[in-house]
């Protein structure tokens, strides 16, 4: 989590704007959950220990920890941004239940060396990938 | 909510300069009749690039996108459906449809 917190802190500076405690305690929160989080998730966990925190900063703060690379948006097609940990994780694609909106992450090698085929076929210079795969999982089949 | 006929004709030869033809609310409206009664899918690329397309006789592509110029092209769709299918098969999930994107620099812009 250091690591974390010294890039957005370097990136905050960069962008011109101070030190906050209050941007601070959202990236720990954010860090600190494993799932994938909306901007309205992420409210109401800082909102549990810091109500002085608005939606506003806990909105604005996002967007500045996607800036700093720390983390990037899924999409999941049900209109909701969610955002997930980038740094320190490796590759992996997106399972998403249609019925329940429940979703986990699978890590497969192979879709790397997919990806990577079918970039050099075109002449293309892979940087990232994105697999969303939609259907029914167990539980609602 | 009703959009005239003649609106999803212009929207192909839509030009965002010409406004006497057609205001960009009434391809923004357009556009989400078309997203809302299936005709049309928004592909969101990621990088702050959104397309729209035309989902009627179309068969679903994966893209490959390059971040420096915005432009896409296709993907073969065979392997990649091999593969998510031994995927969902190993975490008992039963695959309906997917998107598969890969970011980078095309060709043109290496």
């Amino acid at each position: 989590m250091e690591k974390e917190i010294e890039i957005f802190e370097r990136h905050v500076q960069d962008k011109g704007l101070k030190h906050s405690n209050k941007r601070q305690y959202v990236l720990k929160t954010f860090l600190n959950s494993q799932e994938h989080l909306s901007a309205e998730d992420l409210f109401q966990r800082v909102k549990q220990h810091h109500p002085t925190i608005g939606y506003t900063t806990v909105y604005r703060t996002i967007k500045l920890i996607v800036e700093s690379g720390i983390a990037e948006m899924v999409d999941f097609n049900d209109g909701v941004k969610r955002f997930e940990r980038k740094i320190g994780r490796e590759y992996h694609a997106h399972f998403i239940c249609t019925k329940c909106a429940n979703n986990f992450e699978v890590f497969d090698k192979n879709i790397e060396g997919l990806s990577s085929k079918l970039a050099d076929a075109q002449g293309f210079l892979p940087q990232k990938h994105r697999l969303e795969i939609f259907g029914l999982c167990k539980k609602c089949t | 909510m009703n959009i005239p006929e003649s609106n999803f004709k212009k929207i192909k030869n839509y030009n965002p300069l010409d406004r006497q033809n057609l205001g960009r609310p009434n391809v923004y409206k357009t556009i989400k009749v078309m997203k809302d009664d299936g005709t049309g899918a928004e592909i969101d690329f990621g990088y702050r690039i959104k397309q729209f397309k035309c989902k009627n006789g179309c068969e679903h592509h994966n893209h490959l996108v390059c971040v420096v110029c915005g432009q896409y092209s296709y993907l073969d769709n065979t392997t990649l459906e091999d593969l998510q299918d031994k995927l969902a098969k190993q975490n008992s999930f039963v695959p309906k449809k997917h998107n598969f994107q890969i970011y980078g620099i095309c060709k043109s812009c290496r």
